[in-house]
């Protein structure tokens, strides 16, 4: 557990070195400056608040995945590039556990700056009208299914390249996020691709379904969210990270490094 | 000019597969009025492909809105036991190749 925890602080050190926080903190004023933008245009609607929370949470959302699927899809390969996993190897930690490590140290930069960004929403809504705190449940959200994208990518790269690990990872994300309503209206209705739908429909069975952390809806409209909610949706992320790192721990076990 | 030879190819492609947006007007009132009718007497299925009701779309966002509102806690509870299971029966697997590992090591160690 130490040496998970070792080289999750170094990973996180290392990310801090690439100067990946500086994204953050630009997208940080974006999100403190966007309330004001939105109230602007509003020309004096009410609607401002639910308008900017929407846009808000919406530029969150694709922010999160796009960082996962970069830092996830790069951490190992970047590491055995560099020969910097060698001196880590040659130590008695088990190879699952450096993975964890990685795992683990991006995962804490990726959800600090989720709730970061969403603080800084936050603040910018409470500057117009009143501080709303269920835009973190939003984020907790956002932040758990970037989690589960940076555990996949990171499974993909122990079997491919950056680029193809960062493309199945976007992959993993669409057909896992797609809604039941697409399927069923544009590829089987419409387009009459009962195959194509069938294979969407078979495949979401085997795939993290993305839509269980996606709360943005209800909290744009106020709809109040169970607390045992937050509780199932982290146990069910969770179970993928745990499925994507030992499926990643297998094959890096196999690997001639 | 390969850009230029793609676009070429994609474009008429793309306006072949764009499905003609139905004009606004008094038909459309009807076939509203008329989908929500039908749908109070659970009647008609909604189909992408008639054109002459267009409310259908409207049914399509009311069932995407719905999924929005989010995931059942007991459906949740039942898609974590997927995973979790895998990764546990995963484990002996994982612990299996990695004590084969050590094994090899030592074998190639003088």
């Amino acid at each position: 557990m130490r040496a998970i925890w070792e080289i999750g602080r170094l990973q996180l050190l290392e990310n801090l070195r690439r100067q990946v926080h500086l994204v953050t903190i630009f997208m940080a004023f974006l999100m403190l400056a966007l309330p004001a933008y939105v109230n602007t245009f509003s020309m004096g609607l009410q609607a401002f608040e639910v308008a900017a929370k929407d846009f808000g949470l919406t530029l969150l959302s694709y922010y999160g995945v796009a960082m996962a699927l970069m830092l996830g899809s790069s951490v190992v390969p970047r590491d055995i590039e560099r020969k910097t996993i060698y001196p880590l190897l040659a130590r008695p930690v088990a190879r699952v556990s450096y993975l964890a490590g990685q795992f683990l140290g991006t995962s804490i930069l990726l959800v600090g700056s989720m709730f970061l960004l969403a603080t800084a929403l936050a603040l910018g809504i409470a500057g117009l009208s009143s501080f709303d705190a269920t835009i973190y449940a939003a984020a907790l959200g956002y932040s758990l299914e970037c989690t589960v994208l940076v555990a996949a990518c990171l499974c993909f790269s122990t079997l491919a390249s950056p680029p193809l690990a960062g493309v199945m990872g976007f992959f993993l994300y669409v057909v896992g996020g797609l809604s039941t309503a697409f399927t069923q209206f544009f590829l089987r209705e419409d387009r009459d691709n009962d195959t194509l739908a069938n294979l969407v429909d078979g495949s979401k069975n085997f795939l993290p379904n993305f839509q269980v952390f996606r709360l943005k809806y209800p909290v744009v409209h106020n709809i109040p969210i169970d607390p045992a909610y937050h509780g199932y949706e982290f146990i069910y992320a969770m179970g993928w990270v745990a499925l994507f790192l030992m499926l990643a721990g297998i094959r890096f076990e196999k690997r001639d490094l | 000019m390969r850009i230029c030879l793609v676009l070429f190819c994609l474009l008429p492609w793309l306006a072949w597969a764009q499905t003609p947006t139905p004009e606004p007007g008094s038909e459309k009132e009807q076939a509203v009025r008329k989908i929500i009718g039908s749908q109070e007497d659970d009647e008609a299925v909604p189909s992408a492909k008639d054109m002459s009701k267009p409310a259908v779309f409207g049914i399509m966002i009311a069932s995407q809105q719905r999924e929005r509102l989010g995931t059942q806690i007991i459906v949740i509870k039942r898609a974590s036991l997927m995973p979790w299971i895998f990764s546990l029966l995963l484990l002996p697997v994982y612990l299996h190749i990695a004590r084969r590992r050590g094994f090899r090591i030592k074998a190639k160690t003088p």
